[in-house]
């Protein structure tokens, strides 16, 4: 550590963000991370088409699909993200500012094209946490819909910050920009004390709004 | 939140109030008059003096320091100092990050 007048943190060159993440094998056709993770890209016409199927065969389940998907997805993520950061920055990623470590999560969510991403932890001490996404890959393709569209980032979410709390926790998108809002919002928690707001989300209830129900309603 | 964000990120979500028992206020706990007798009225304590020492038991117990401060007990922001991070350190985002944690 430098120590000049002005104390800088000094920090890292990001992982996500270094020029040589996606290693392309023109021969062999693929893509992959710099610890051999293969990556598929997808257009977003692929998306819209993979998501017409899936409703197709699914119909009324198909949230409870992607959600599904999204849990097993985010617990494979964050078993790489924690140890391909670990590597990278030579510390436990428990051991990580959470400034930093949310830095880099977003700095994944925007190098993988999944949108920019931000943790809310105002509610943080009432056992609440929100997230919010932008341009995400699925509200995005999905045009205007009635629900919610992110199903599949429910699950991940949920699975991701279940795994560092180490409790089975549930998240429900509250805001979606298919029914008109600017980002996709997002709530984590206890399912047992979340487990309202799908009614509340149904009634277009702003996720300010659900929030401070939440907060203030004991559990 | 700053001081949220100078956790550890392994201690960030593990002192989360999950289960909703470390809320942000206190409820307002007003002391139970009831539970210990009023002095009894005699001839020299007048009324108004009675009707003080209950008014002064209400405001047993509130918080007249103000509300509890955040626990920054935890906060936990040291770096990593082994080689290979002070080899490959970068300042090309410090002000970035020294903006948000600060």
């Amino acid at each position: 550590m430098s120590s000049t007048a002005t104390s800088y943190v000094r920090f890292m060159n990001g992982y996500y963000s270094r020029s040589d993440y996606f290693r392309a094998d023109v021969e062999k056709g693929t893509i992959r991370t710099p610890t051999g993770t293969r990556i598929c890209t997808l257009t977003d016409d692929f998306l819209r088409g993979f998501r017409s199927a899936v409703q197709f065969e699914c119909g009324k389940a198909t949230d409870r699909v992607f959600k599904s998907s999204g849990k097993r997805w985010g617990a494979s993520f964050v078993e790489r993200f924690d140890r391909e950061l670990t590597e990278h920055f030579g510390v436990p990623l428990q051991d990580m500012s959470a400034g930093i470590v949310e830095r880099c999560l977003d700095e994944a969510f925007r190098y993988h094209g999944w949108g920019a991403l931000s943790i809310d932890l105002r509610d943080y001490d009432s056992g609440f946490v929100s997230i919010e996404t932008r341009d995400g890959p699925m509200s995005s393709v999905v045009g205007t819909s009635d629900k919610p569209s992110d199903a599949l980032f429910t699950g991940f979410f949920a699975a991701v910050i279940s795994h560092y709390a180490k409790l089975e926790l549930d998240c429900i998108q509250t805001e979606c920009p298919t029914r008109g809002n600017e980002t996709s919002k997002f709530v984590i928690g206890l399912a047992d004390r979340i487990k309202e707001v799908p009614a509340w989300v149904k009634d277009r209830i702003p996720h300010t709004t659900i929030l401070r129900r939440l907060t203030t309603t004991k559990s | 939140m700053s001081h949220l964000r100078r956790k550890s990120w392994g201690t960030l979500w593990a002192k989360a109030g999950w289960d909703g028992t470390a809320p942000v206020v206190e409820p307002l706990r007003i002391p139970n008059t009831t539970a210990a007798p009023l002095p009894q009225l005699t001839g020299h304590v007048r009324p108004r003096t009675l009707r003080m020492t209950a008014f002064g038991r209400l405001f047993v117990g509130l918080p007249w320091n103000g509300p509890p401060k955040p626990d920054n007990s935890e906060v936990n922001f040291d770096l990593p100092t082994s080689a290979a991070y002070e080899d490959s350190a970068q300042l090309n985002t410090a002000e970035t990050l020294h903006e948000m944690i600060s």
